[in-house]
């Protein structure tokens, strides 16, 4: 498979001596994969990587077989988008679709293009109703929906999500993690950092646990989740259904209510 | 303990009221779990019940909120800060910005209530203990991550042991264990009689620690009543809020009669599809 | 990520040992002197003064960066007085159409020694206080809470917005707006940072204020604090000194 992003033997340190990432190795294909881990594992310090803004203490990260030390940061951004954690960090235009517009008209597109992009984007994320407000006058959840968007406008290989569902309602989280599905049917590499088991587990394809700036695991979620040893490490806790399928003994790992649902009436209810 | 009366309020710049004809009564030592969507007018009946609403925010309002039975509208917001509380949403904002290191931070709500120095040293230190955060009392609140701020928000709101906790969101930024932890905080306060209010969209958290949940959708109580009531209501998901996925998965097994009792915790739904099992086969 | 501060731990007298209220008064005293001291040569010993005094405090260097930074303000002095000065009589430099002179740049001279004593000064009890102990210091004294706080939000101004505009220059890079490299892509890249600055700066103001609020910052009445107040010695005489020498200044000004 096509592998757009890929970490080699990456150590970083924000101070001499204090390694946040260790020899860490991972590559990105098409597809989507989440990023798990306790607050401080260097989840965010591997993203800021992936995008540039830092680089690597010692290994390197290719782009597109490119190694990222070649690229400017802004360079970066035509081929990988990054949603930051905190969407006050990154909105800086004063109306909603000014802000959508910037990185399209960034990368080279005509202000038209860009428009239609943007008013696209907006579209997909519930804000067409709000294009002229000025994003300060919009809740915390929809600043975050406007930084998904104005990403998306640029049309990236690959799109970088840092914690999406903070402060998401449920029609929030089901928008995202739509797009989310729609991204991984355009053939886009998706790679979000997550808090949320269960979005994880209902959304992503692919898990990858981090502690200590190394990876500790990375498979399909009914696999990950499956391993408490790797929760454990990772301080993680496994989605609920599959705690649950664990308490009432079923042998399949099941993620979603309907797999659940299946294998307790497969597994518990057959006539026998 | 807290009365709402016909309480309407519309912000000036808004077209619709953010919240409609709530009637609400809360009594000591409640903790309540308050759900909807974002825009539903949680933080609004946060900030009526604070007295932020009349006393910062302008307005068209009816109707009353008494606290302790003191109607707010008369009170100083000062006043109001010695029995309430209140959580922001952003925990950037909560901070007074003015402060070098956590603990003077945290105790800036107690040097402007005039708190003796040695009692003071004592509750700030019991806030960075309940908290978790005694590791990082020495340093300096603007290198902090998310969850560490989120921590020392709740910590210098708690510090003032107000009769009345009120939290917006206080989990956003927290990792799961973070928001375990936060949760245990308010079990404990729970047991010393605080009356807590807690604007939250994590449902298994609410499920486990709340006494009654109240359903806000566009202003309006569309349900107020005890979780599992509120949790296995049929009509949920047009308020715009899912049930825990165990109420769910037990949903989607066993197809309950409407106004059966679901499950809402983990433990519950254990037993109930347990016993759903043997039953289904004897 | 920064602190929104410019005050910096170093082990030197005016770190250390001066406390804030005295170093408050020596600013005060270094303003004044620096608008009634009416000579050139007495205006370049004042500003000289005032170095020196960064220089033990061992500032120089970050105060010269803040000065650097008025230099437009300086340049525009010299050419406003050197062409339009009334007292204009006798040309010093004929550039082109352009005729300076020597009475307006002399003018000019002595304000723009003004404005750097003045921005010297400032920058010495900034750069060499904690905003948190002058902020404490003169809330002990009697100074109201809602000023002080006024006072330690000015001082932090400078110090947020260079943070601020680092997150926006990250922002803006991650959606390919090129901000590093050459003078000129960093300048062409400095214009659409500063309606976002100033923006973001105004931002959460009002949720800043509901949180003090909250924490019963209005309250009236006494206040305690958490910390002790620091105990200096010998700031007594060295006020003293301070208030004596412009008092003096002020007289020789007005009667002599």
């Amino acid at each position: 498979m096509n592998k757009l992003i890929e970490v080699e033997q990456v150590s970083f340190a924000y101070e001499p001596g204090m390694n946040v990432l260790n020899q860490l190795s991972i590559a990105f294909a098409p597809g989507v994969t989440a990023v798990l881990g306790e607050n401080g594992a260097g989840k965010t310090t591997l993203m800021k990587l992936l995008k540039g803004l830092l680089k690597p203490t010692a290994g390197r990260i290719k782009i597109g077989g490119r190694d990222t030390r070649q690229y400017s940061a802004a360079e970066i951004a035509r081929h990988v988008g990054m949603i930051f954690q905190n969407p006050d960090e990154q909105i800086f235009k004063s109306s909603v679709l000014d802000e959508v517009m910037f990185g399209p008209l960034q990368i080279g597109q005509s202000p038209a293009e860009a428009k239609e992009r943007a008013l696209a984007a907006l579209a997909a994320l519930d804000l067409s109703d709000v294009e002229k407000e000025n994003p300060y006058d919009l809740s915390y959840a929809a600043r975050k929906r406007i930084g998904i968007a104005s990403i998306l406008a640029m049309n990236p290989e690959a799109i970088i999500f840092d914690e999406p569902t903070i402060a998401q309602d449920q029609q929030g989280l089901r928008r995202i993690g739509q797009i989310m599905s729609e991204l991984k049917a355009e053939g886009k590499t998706v790679i979000a950092i997550l808090h949320d088991m269960e979005f994880a587990a209902r959304y992503c394809e692919r898990i990858v646990l981090l502690a200590r700036g190394g990876v500790i695991a990375d498979g399909p979620p009914a696999l990950v989740f499956a391993n408490d040893d790797w929760l454990r490490q990772a301080g993680v806790k496994a989605p609920g259904l599959v705690r649950l399928g664990q308490a009432l003994q079923l042998s399949q790992t099941t993620v979603t209510v309907e797999q659940f649902s299946q294998a307790f009436r497969t597994e518990k209810l057959r006539a026998d | 303990m807290i009365r709402m009366q016909q309480f309407t309020y519309r912000y000036s710049e808004m077209a619709r009221p953010a919240l409609e004809g709530i009637n609400l009564v809360i009594e000591p030592g409640e903790c309540i779990g308050l759900l909807g969507s974002n825009g539903a007018g949680k933080t609004t009946l946060c900030y009526a019940i604070m007295g932020l609403i009349p006393h910062f925010f302008q307005g068209d309002l009816t109707g009353e909120v008494r606290v302790n039975n003191q109607p707010v509208a008369k009170m100083d917001l000062a006043a109001m800060s010695r029995q309430v509380g209140m959580v922001l949403q952003n925990a950037a904002n909560q901070l007074s910005g003015t402060k070098m290191t956590v603990e003077e931070e945290i105790a800036f709500g107690l040097e402007n209530f005039a708190i003796a120095q040695e009692e003071m040293r004592e509750r700030v230190d019991w806030a960075l203990e309940i908290l978790g955060i005694a590791g990082i009392r020495k340093r300096n609140p603007y290198q902090l991550s998310g969850g560490q701020l989120q921590r020392v928000a709740i910590a210098s709101v708690l510090v003032l042991k107000p009769q009345i906790l009120l939290l917006d969101e206080p989990t956003s930024q927290l990792d799961p264990k973070g928001t375990e932890e936060v949760y245990q905080v308010l079990r404990q306060l729970r047991k010393e009689g605080i009356t807590i209010l807690l604007a939250e969209h994590k449902v298994e958290m609410l499920a486990q620690c709340c006494t009654r949940l109240i359903v806000l959708n566009e202003g309006k109580i569309m349900a107020d009543a005890s979780p599992h009531a509120v949790l296995g209501h049929p009509s949920l998901p047009d308020w715009g809020v899912e049930a825990p996925v165990f109420t769910q998965a037990y949903q989607a097994v066993v197809q309950p009669h409407h106004g059966e009792k679901v499950p809402i915790t983990l433990r519950e739904t254990i037993e109930r599809l347990n016993q759903y099992e043997q039953a289904y086969r004897g | 990520m920064n602190t929104p501060s410019l005050y910096r731990e170093q082990n030197t007298f005016f770190h250390k040992r001066m406390d804030p209220l005295s170093k408050l008064l020596l600013v005060c005293c270094l303003f004044i002197d620096a608008f009634v001291v009416p000579t050139l040569p007495g205006a370049c010993l004042l500003a000289l003064l005032t170095v020196g005094l960064l220089y033990l405090a061992r500032e120089l260097g970050r105060a010269v960066k803040i000065l650097a930074g008025c230099a437009l303000l300086l340049i525009s002095i010299f050419l406003i007085q050197g062409l339009f000065y009334q007292n204009n009589q006798t040309v010093l430099l004929q550039v082109g159409p352009l005729s300076f002179y020597r009475e307006g740049i002399s003018y000019a001279l002595k304000i723009s020694l003004r404005v750097i004593t003045m921005i010297a000064a400032g920058s010495l009890l900034v750069l060499t206080t904690s905003p948190t102990d002058l902020l404490e210091a003169c809330v002990r004294r009697g100074v109201s809470p809602r000023l002080a706080y006024m006072l330690a939000a000015i001082l932090q101004i400078i110090p947020l917005m260079m943070r601020n505009a680092a997150k926006i220059q990250e922002a803006q890079e991650a959606r390919g707006m090129a901000v590093r490299g050459s003078l000129s892509t960093r300048f062409r890249a400095f214009l659409p940072l500063l309606t976002p600055l100033i923006l973001s700066s105004f931002v959460n103001i009002q949720e800043r204020s509901m949180a003090l609020e909250v924490r019963g910052f209005s309250l009236g009445g006494p206040r305690t604090f958490y910390r002790s107040e620091p105990v200096y010695k010998g700031m007594l005489p060295v006020r003293f000194v301070l208030i004596g020498s412009t008092l003096g200044i002020l007289c020789w000004r007005l009667f002599g």
